[in-house]
C-alpha cells in the first residue's frame, strides 16, 4: 500500500520538487523507481502528440464552416432572449424580494381573472321563480319549480256536500268553481 | 446578424470579441474561433483518433459556443469555458459513435526532431528509434483508445497539451485529487501498453 501512495505522488509531484520522503523511497524500492522510470517514458511518448498538425488549410475550413453557421443560425439564437427584459429580477442584489414582487404580481392577476363576470358561476334562480320563456313552444320544457316550495294543493268545494276536497300535497290553494 | 466593418486586431481582447460576438458580430466570432480552434482540434482529435471526426465536432463545439455565449458570465476564462464544451460535445459524441471509425494520422511537425525528449529517445537502442513516426502515432493513438474516455480526457489534456492539474480540474468539473488518480490509472495503463518502449 505504501508503494501505490508513494507511485500517486510521484503523479503529485512529477512537474516539482519531489517530497523527502519521496525521494527517500526512491532510493530504497526498485519496483518505485521502476514505475517513475516508465511514467516518464510514456510522457516522452505522449509529448509527441503536441507537435501533430491537421493538414493545411483544414483549420481555415472548420473556421470559415463555423462563421457560416452561426451567419445561418435562426435570430433567437444568437439575439438576446425576449425574456431578458425579466432578467433583472435576478440580476436585482435581492433575489427573494425580486421573487416575492412577481409572486405578487402573479397573485394579483389571479385575482383580477377569478374576478371576471364572465368566469363567475351561474346563479341559482330565485325561490318559487319558474324561468319561462316569453315565448313557449311544444318543445319547451315544463318549468320545474324549486324543490324548497311545496306545490300548491288544489282545493275544491265540493258542491255535493262533501266539503273541501284538497288535491295534492302542501298547503290548500283555496280555489272556487262557480257552475 | 451584423457584419460591421469594425477592425480586428491580434491584440483585441477575448472579452472585447465576446461582447461583440454576443452582438451577433460574425467577424468578431471568428477571429475567436482562429485562436482557440488549434487547441480544441487537438483535444478533440487525440479523443477520437479519427480526423473526419475531428473536423464534424470541433464545428459542432463552436456553434454550441456560440448559441450558449449568453450564458458565459465571465467566471473561467473563455479558454476553460470552450474547452469544457469540447470535452463533453467529444465524449457524448464518442459514446452515441456505435463502430469505432478507423485511425487517420494528422500531419506532424517537423519541430519535433528538435525535441529534446525525441531527441534522446531518437538515440537510445530501442524500438523506438527503429518505428517511424507514424508508427509511433498510430501505437500511441491505439494505446489511447484502449483508456475510457474520463481518463483520456485526463491525458490528452496534461500530457499532450500541457494543461496543469488545477486547470484540468476546472475544465472537467472535478476535484484535482481526481484527475492525479485518474492519471495514475491511465499512466498505469500506458505503461502497459506501451511496453515495447519501456526502459
Amino acid at each position: 500500500m505504501r508503494c501505490k501512495r508513494i507511485q500517486e505522488m510521484l503523479i503529485q509531484f512529477e512537474d516539482v520538487v519531489l517530497p523527502a520522503f519521496v525521494s527517500d523511497h526512491l532510493k530504497q524500492c526498485p519496483d518505485c523507481r521502476l514505475f517513475q522510470e516508465r511514467n516518464a517514458r510514456v510522457r516522452q511518448l505522449l509529448a509527441i502528440k503536441q507537435y501533430e498538425r491537421p493538414s493545411p488549410g483544414v483549420e481555415e475550413r472548420i473556421a470559415a464552416d463555423v462563421v457560416r453557421a452561426v451567419r445561418a443560425a435562426p435570430p433567437s439564437e444568437s439575439a438576446e432572449s425576449p425574456w431578458s427584459a425579466f432578467a433583472w429580477l435576478l440580476r436585482s442584489p435581492a433575489p427573494a424580494m425580486s421573487f416575492a414582487v412577481a409572486a405578487l404580481m402573479i397573485a394579483l392577476v389571479t385575482m383580477q381573472i377569478m374576478n371576471m363576470p364572465e368566469l363567475q358561476p351561474a346563479e341559482q334562480p330565485a325561490a318559487g321563480v319558474a324561468n319561462v320563456g316569453t315565448q313557449p313552444s311544444a318543445t319547451t320544457p315544463t318549468p320545474m319549480l324549486a324543490r324548497e316550495e311545496a306545490p300548491p294543493v288544489l282545493q275544491v268545494v265540493s258542491n255535493r256536500g262533501a266539503g273541501r276536497v284538497e288535491y295534492g300535497p302542501g298547503p290548500s290553494v283555496p280555489v272556487s268553481f262557480d257552475y | 446578424m451584423t457584419d460591421e466593418p469594425i477592425q480586428i486586431s491580434p491584440e483585441t481582447g477575448d472579452r472585447e470579441l465576446i461582447r461583440r460576438s454576443r452582438d451577433g458580430d460574425a467577424v468578431a466570432y471568428g477571429e475567436l474561433v482562429r485562436r482557440y480552434q488549434s487547441k480544441i482540434y487537438g483535444l478533440v482529435y487525440n479523443m477520437t483518433s479519427n480526423k473526419e471526426d475531428t473536423e464534424d465536432v470541433v464545428q459542432d463545439v463552436f456553434v454550441k459556443a456560440f448559441a450558449a455565449l449568453r450564458h458565459f458570465k465571465g467566471g473561467s476564462s473563455f479558454y476553460t469555458w470552450v474547452y469544457r464544451i469540447a470535452v463533453n460535445t467529444t465524449i457524448n459524441f464518442l459514446k452515441k459513435r456505435k463502430t469505432r471509425a478507423a485511425l487517420s494520422l494528422n500531419d506532424v511537425d517537423q519541430a519535433v526532431e528538435r525535441d529534446p525528449a525525441y531527441v534522446e529517445l531518437s538515440a537510445r537502442e530501442s524500438p523506438f528509434r527503429d518505428a517511424t513516426l507514424s508508427e509511433l502515432q498510430e501505437k500511441l493513438n491505439k494505446a489511447l483508445l484502449k483508456l475510457s474516455e474520463k481518463h483520456r480526457a485526463v491525458v490528452v489534456l496534461h500530457d499532450v497539451q500541457g494543461v496543469p492539474h488545477e486547470e484540468v480540474a476546472r475544465i472537467l468539473g472535478c476535484s484535482q485529487g481526481t484527475v492525479r488518480s485518474r492519471l495514475f490509472y491511465a499512466r498505469q495503463q500506458l505503461q502497459a501498453e506501451l511496453a515495447e518502449f519501456a526502459p
